[in-house]
């Protein structure tokens, strides 16, 4: 009678190129030495995609490239791109594994519509591929630590892959809180919070104001717990609306940018200047989201991933539909890893006389009202807009009135040039799943 | 008649009366139109225009000019600064207005409003009705960009509006091309480049162009020699130095100017 995990565990293997270059930590190690490790870790994922995954297969056969042609980082660009339409036909098509090998799978939360996109893994890409590089300067947590795992753990990737990388990587304690779950719920997750005492937490931006409110209803005081570290993810977020998130915890919270496709892309550090591109996972690409040309640093486009750690279900110049451009900028808090900046996604751009804006640059400049309160919506027609209809709830003990409404809608106005008309309303609905910033209303006729 | 038709007066060691009357005479001019200011530290101006600092006293000191105005024996006259903002905004410019104020300073960069806002419409309509005109500067915020206040100028075509320090940057052809081609708009020079100066005179012509020193972040000497070295026939300075506001303010001539 054998054991069978620890038989497992005792027959896992570590591909020898992460065994040469993760015994120190991926977030100190220097851009060369990354690039060294980026070139031959493309060149094994192109090679493994051209030998056994069928999608992949055909892919380059149709670009007209082979395994020998990618020398450099740059041959990057002479690969074929790969589309959210390309995952959403045959998933097992890509596998470069049996089929019987895929150990998890995860399903799309349907942001971006159209029909559902199924991420598969194996228990090595999913295990001992995505945990050999660790990043423990912008992850500092280790064993003691205790982090709340405030992030959905079915179906999307983001729950599960925190609780992972928290027991596994960094060997902590997780509180597996979930979020809007059968059994999740604020209360359960704050009660839970009051009785553990947790120093660290994971969680999406309005989730976290969510908990904030339901824990000041039941009398108690999330500032009060000596946190250490605090994440968000899950969603976007101005800077304006993580300084609130910050205040309401009583603590630093940096953003963590992943995709479930892609896995995890960057990591924000205490300086808030950027993503700090988690160059040991992926290589990212930012080009013309019409052309597909890369673009220069500082340049917006869209960002395009080719994953390192993903061996068995390779995923190559992936095409995110996310906007953002690179800071050649190096980051005063010493990490190497370059920064990346987001400026939201393709299909969310609002548009208002002609102009597309980000909602979270239009989020930012009014979480930078005071009176303003946490909860809010973009009332937007569907095409060109010509005004922004803002409905908001306002901040404790402030009163609507219609002076208010209008002192509002011109300081919006102000910063962002374009008609804006805010109206006041007592509560926004809270959402159970992701939390929905843009309602866009059918345009009359 | 030398007018300086922009400068800020405060109750503070940089930029108090005291101080702007002896800058005025240094450079020899008697008459000038005063605004509030100390709402920002100028000493530190950038730090506003980039968002690293925000006003610390955005309430306007109105009445420190009107002490001003009234210990100045008819040679200073006040612009009424008012937040678009505040909801008392239109009664105290009406007061301010019937107690000799002669025209409105808006300040974008402290109250931080659009000039397509209701309140902003509300205070023109009010300069309207006195004669007055509107002043404001200009910035980079979308929502109080020369365009939009060009847009502003449009709109109420009876109003006289004064763009300063020549718009935004340092050569905006959206102000210029609204002195151009609109009666009612003007620009003021305080802090303007030479070159766009010259320019903005050439094309709009001298009834278009207007003085100013911007004091305490200028120094009234300074600007006036900008001006002086335009090269400008004797009636196109007149203009450019003194009637042009005089005009719009009905700033009455004094002494010499008189006659």
């Amino acid at each position: 009678m054998t054991l069978a995990f620890e038989d497992r565990i005792r027959a896992a293997q570590t591909p020898d190129l992460f065994r040469r270059y993760f015994r120190e930590a991926s977030d100190a190690m220097s851009l060369e030495r990354l690039a060294a490790y980026q070139t031959e870790a493309l060149k094994e994922i192109v090679a493994i995609a051209h030998a056994r995954s069928p999608f992949y297969q055909e892919q380059f056969r149709q670009a007209g490239v082979r395994p020998e042609d990618i020398q450099e980082l740059s041959d990057l660009a002479k690969l074929p791109f790969t589309t959210k339409d390309d995952l959403r036909q045959d998933p097992w098509r890509f596998l470069a594994c049996d089929k019987a090998d895929v150990s998890i799978i995860h399903v799309s939360t349907g942001t971006t519509g159209g029909k559902q996109i199924y991420v598969l893994h194996t228990w090595a890409d999913y295990y001992m591929h995505d945990l050999a590089p660790g990043f423990p300067v912008l992850v500092p947590v280790g064993r003691g630590d205790m982090v709340l795992n405030a992030l959905p753990y079915e179906m999307s990737s983001a729950g599960l892959a925190f609780h992972k990388s928290f027991i596994n990587s960094c060997g902590a304690t997780v509180l597996t809180a979930g979020k809007g779950g059968a059994y999740s719920t604020p209360e359960k997750t704050v009660q839970m919070i009051r009785d553990l005492q947790p120093n660290c937490a994971i969680t999406a931006p309005s989730y976290a104001v969510t908990l904030h409110e339901t824990a000041l209803k039941e009398g108690f005081d999330l500032k009060s717990l000596p946190w250490k570290k605090m994440w968000l993810t899950g969603e976007g977020s101005s800077p304006a609306f993580r300084e609130r998130v910050e205040n309401l915890w009583g603590t630093r919270a940096n953003m963590y940018y992943g995709t479930l496709e892609g896995g995890v892309v960057g990591i924000e550090c205490d300086e808030h200047r950027g993503y700090h591109v988690t160059e040991s996972h992926v290589i990212l690409e930012v080009v013309d989201p019409k052309t597909g040309e890369p673009l220069e640093p500082l340049e917006v486009g869209e960002i395009v991933v080719t994953c390192l750690a993903r061996r068995d279900a390779p995923l190559i110049r992936y095409r995110t539909q996310d906007l953002g451009y690179f800071d050649p900028d190096p980051c005063p808090c010493g990490v190497p890893l370059p920064l990346l900046h987001l400026r939201g996604r393709q299909g969310d751009q609002i548009r208002i006389n002609g102009i597309d804006f980000s909602p979270f640059y239009l989020e930012e400049f009014l979480m930078r009202q005071p009176e303003v309160g946490n909860w809010y919506q973009f009332i937007v027609k569907k095409g060109d807009n010509d005004r922004l209809k803002i409905c908001t709830e306002l901040a404790p003990k402030v009163t609507a009135t219609p002076e208010l409404a209008d002192k509002l809608s011109s300081k919006m106005e102000y910063a962002v040039g374009v008609p804006c008309e805010v109206e006041i309303v007592d509560t926004v609905p809270r959402p159970r799943g992701k939390t929905v910033r843009v309602v866009r209303e059918e345009a009359t006729p | 008649m030398i007018i300086d038709a922009h400068a800020h007066l405060s109750d503070t060691e940089y930029g108090n009366k005291d101080l702007y009357q002896a800058q005025l005479r240094e450079a020899g001019i008697e008459r000038a139109v005063v605004v509030p200011g100390g709402m920002m530290d100028v000493r530190r101006m950038t730090d506003y225009i980039t968002g690293r600092a925000k006003p610390e006293k955005p309430i306007p000191d109105n009445a420190y000019v009107s002490a001003a105005c009234s210990l100045s024996g008819g040679n200073m006259t006040g612009f009424a600064c008012i937040d678009p903002h505040d909801p008392k905004g239109p009664e105290t410019l009406e007061n301010l207005l019937k107690a000799g104020f002669r025209g409105l300073k808006l300040s974008p960069m402290s109250h931080q409003f659009s000039f397509a806002s209701k309140g902003i419409a509300e205070l023109t309509e009010i300069c309207g009705t006195f004669g007055v005109p509107v002043y404001t500067h200009t910035v980079f915020s979308p929502g109080a960009s020369t365009a939009k206040f060009v847009s502003l100028s449009r709109r109420f075509p009876k109003v006289n509006f004064i763009l300063g320090h020549m718009g935004f940057g340092p050569a905006d052809q959206e102000g210029l091309e609204a002195a151009v081609a609109y009666d009612n708009f003007f620009l003021e020079t305080s802090t303007g480049s030479f070159l766009h100066i010259k320019e903005s005179v050439r094309q709009a012509g001298p009834s278009k162009v207007i003085f100013g020193s911007e004091f305490p972040l200028s120094h009234p000497k300074a600007e006036l020699s900008k001006i002086l070295l335009l090269g400008l026939k004797a009636d196109d300075l007149d203009k450019v130095l003194g009637k042009n506001i005089a005009q719009l303010t009905g700033m009455v001539p004094t002494g010499s100017d008189a006659r």
